[in-house]
């Protein structure tokens, strides 16, 4: 039986830019247009999906556990009570990166290739082992950054890094108010420097603290102004020709939406 | 750097923009090392100050923070390096400026490609501050504990301040970071993953280590309006000495876009809060302001306007 | 020290461009440290492509980047020791046209002595489909005989006259005789 190429990392080398907010929340997007989605968190030791999808409470077992056959798979999986079709698996907080095997996750990540119809893996930070083994059993990439410095320059090295896998970029926390006065990189200039596809741009948005806070992703209200936007990213990935941007009207983005829909 | 900058730009700018509810305006002495408040023990004065700037969290500003503080140190009259230890994925150099300068890096210094001093790369505007850069071509475990620790302890000799930016996580990199130094500054944003990967972090430091935290990208009007933890939740949760609080501010992208630190920036309240970060790392007394609404602050300044010629910085 | 100053500055100019600016001189930098097999196979085809015209001592050779204020530099020293004549020129050139792509690839490898012969024993054996005009302008450009130019340069047919100088030079050379015995149809037209 053919593999399903349905197994995204979502990475990023440069810490803080939002891999994690984007895993959530595009997760929820997802199980909200109706598929079964899996997520795991490959951040071993720094656990922080569980913290930012509200599911802190019912960690029983971890990857580390299945990884390493304590239990069986479902069991590592918790069940969002909110939405059918989203489920988490979470990282083990009280071990080491290295305490996983970059063949044990690949195993992880194929049987919940198999069983869901997308997985979406939280990479951590860096380089190191514990990003190895988020990538081994991916087959596609998301690559989030944002329009700053260090964060592109991690961004470009990460993408040298990728093998042959497709890779396509997040934009987030972009500042409209910053672009404009020529303060910020462009959605454009990130595009051109990292000579990739733009899966999505998230503008910067207070309300992602307070959701983080609560443990409610704000994709999960759709009355919020970023749920549309993890909406259009999801029907994206999910290969709908659809304009990356559609909620921000303003003289960039309509010619950001231009070049986007160029771009494929 | 010039005796008069020092006085516009140091000390005198931390404590005269303390504004606390009742305080009169304190008069700034001198950096006096010898002046030791009882928490803090300072090594002997033969050597420097070996500190890492460390967060588990990335993102917090670790970078930022090693940048600025290196800054506002050497300004202080301080000799000072800064050292990159995230090899790999390096951002010093940029966030500092000084990128086109890179030469060499420390594993070009541990496999004995070059001299320290070859590798060292020396800051444009102040003379007393360098910088150690790591190497992008090369995998952090390649990097031997030992060599590391050795190095820091070089370094140790000739400057009185050897700051050493921490990658993010808990891996190699970190522990390499960590092995040389004497003291732990850990950076938390007040946002929930921020404040348990910091606690995380702290439990994994040497239990004798002293550890100072510092709360970075602070927004009062989120804090007053209840979506932002305060600096006193943060406090419970970590209990560990507070260093300083340092407010978001976008002065921190245009400084990094080009590569200056944002203690030039005039006006800036990230600036001076660096400011009196290394003040206290100093030994100084300045106490840690209340945090107001920018706004209230920001008249507040304005109306004890005495200083408005340092804030030109 | 003025370079950061204005850099600082600036005012006309946005913080983002500058940024950008930044940001594309260090990306090169970072990506070219990342590569260094790429590095080595363009070195390696620009050493061929100037071997064509110059012979050139590889011993001294440096070509590196370099990371300036504005700009990404690649900067090469190389040592001349000889400028080709313009009949060795043209017997590259012909050896090449005629070898297409696989003449190039041969040529990126700095040439050794042991390549040299293995050349001559693969032209020798008849394994080589290189026609022998080309071979001759092989011969020519790796060996560094002075002996071959003397031959080519004295060639009793010369090498302005009409017929194939560098064919008759390489016939005047005893080497050639044994390299390339199967060449015969076109020598022995002349």
């Amino acid at each position: 039986m053919k593999q399903k190429q349905n197994v995204y990392v979502v990475t990023s080398g440069k810490g803080g830019v939002g891999k994690t907010t984007t895993t959530a929340n595009l997760g929820v997007a997802l199980a909200r247009l109706g598929k079964q989605v899996a997520l795991v968190d490959a951040d071993i030791g720094l656990r922080n999906l569980d913290l930012v999808l509200g599911l802190e409470k019912r960690i029983v077992y971890d990857v580390v556990d299945l990884a390493e056959g304590r239990c069986q798979p479902r069991q590592a999986l918790i069940k969002d009570k909110r939405l059918s079709g989203l489920y988490l698996m979470p990282a083990a907080q009280t071990k080491a990166k290295e305490s996983v095997s970059e063949e044990q996750m690949e195993r992880v990540a194929r049987s919940l290739s198999s069983e869901f119809d997308v997985v979406l893996i939280d990479c951590p930070a860096g380089i190191e082992h514990g990003f190895r083994n988020a990538i081994a059993g991916a087959d596609e990439a998301i690559v989030v950054t944002m329009p700053e410095v260090a964060a592109i320059r991690d961004a470009d090295r990460i993408l040298g890094m990728l093998g042959n896998r497709r890779a396509r970029i997040v934009v987030n926390r972009v500042r409209p108010d910053m672009v404009k006065s020529g303060d910020m990189l462009s959605v454009d200039d990130v595009a051109e420097i990292l000579g990739r596809e733009i899966l999505g741009v998230v503008p910067d948005d207070e309300e992602i603290i307070d959701s983080t806070n609560r443990g409610q992703p704000v994709a999960l209200d759709a009355t919020r102004r970023l749920s549309g936007v993890y909406s259009i990213m999801a029907r994206r990935l999910l290969g709908e020709d659809l304009a990356a941007v559609d909620v921000l009207n303003d003289g960039i983005w309509n010619r950001l939406r231009a070049i986007l829909v160029g771009q494929r | 750097m010039s005796q008069d900058v020092r006085e516009q730009t140091g000390l005198d700018v931390a404590s005269s923009t303390e504004l606390q509810q009742n305080s009169a305006l304190e008069t700034a002495t001198g950096p006096d090392p010898s002046a030791v408040k009882p928490q803090q023990s300072l090594p002997p004065k033969v050597t420097g100050r070996a500190i890492v700037i460390t967060s588990g969290k990335g993102g917090v500003g670790k970078t930022t923070v090693t940048a600025n503080l290196g800054t506002a140190l050497a300004d202080a009259g301080k000799r000072v390096v800064v050292v990159d230890a995230d090899v790999g994925l390096r951002n010093l150099d940029v966030v500092m400026g000084l990128e086109n300068r890179v030469r060499n890096h420390s594993l070009d210094v541990i496999e004995e490609h070059c001299t320290l001093d070859e590798a060292l790369v020396r800051d444009r505007m102040r003379k007393s501050l360098s910088l150690l850069p790591a190497a992008q071509d090369r995998d952090k475990d390649e990097m031997p504990l030992d060599a590391m620790q050795r190095l820091v302890q070089e370094l140790q000799a000739r400057f009185d301040f050897v700051l050493i930016d921490c990658p993010a996580g808990i891996e190699h990199g970190f522990r390499n970071a960590i092995v040389g130094a004497q003291e732990a500054v850990i950076v938390t944003t007040p946002e929930v993953s921020a404040v348990r990967d910091a606690d995380r972090v702290a439990g994994l430091l040497p239990g004798d280590m002293p550890v100072k935290l510092i709360v970075n990208r602070i927004r009062p009007h989120l804090v007053k309006k209840g979506t932002m933890l305060n600096i006193e939740d943060v406090l419970d949760i970590l209990r560990l000495d507070l260093i300083g609080v340092v407010p978001d501010d976008k002065d921190v992208i245009v400084a990094t876009n080009r590569g200056a630190p944002v203690v030039d920036i005039a006006g800036s309240h990230t600036g001076a809060a660096f400011r009196r970060i290394a003040a206290r790392m100093l030994g100084e007394n300045v106490p840690i302001p209340t945090l107001q609404d920018r706004t209230a602050w920001f008249s507040r300044v304005l109306s004890s306007l005495r200083f408005t010629r340092s804030e030109r910085g | 020290m003025l370079d950061f100053i204005n850099k600082f500055f600036r005012r006309d100019e946005s913080s983002k461009s500058l940024a950008k600016e930044r940001l594309r001189l260090v990306l090169m930098s970072d990506r070219v440290a990342l590569a260094p097999e790429t590095f080595d196979a363009m070195k390696g085809e620009m050493l061929g492509v100037l071997q064509r015209y110059l012979e050139i001592d590889e011993h001294g050779l440096d070509v590196h980047f370099e990371n300036a204020e504005r700009r990404f530099l690649l900067l090469a020293n190389i040592p001349v020791t000889q400028v080709k004549t313009s009949e060795q020129i043209e017997q590259e050139r012909r050896r090449l046209a005629a070898n297409g792509n696989g003449a190039d690839a041969a040529d990126a490898r700095p040439p050794t002595r042991r390549r040299r012969r293995r050349r001559r024993a693969a032209a020798a054996n008849g394994t080589s489909t290189i026609p022998e005009g080309a071979s001759a302008g092989e011969s020519g450009a790796l060996h560094d005989s002075t002996p071959r130019d003397e031959n080519t340069d004295n060639a009793p047919h010369g090498n302005g006259s009409a017929n194939n100088g560098t064919r008759n030079g390489y016939r005047s050379h005893p080497e050639s005789a044994t390299d390339s015995p199967g060449d015969a149809p076109n020598i022995e037209e002349t």
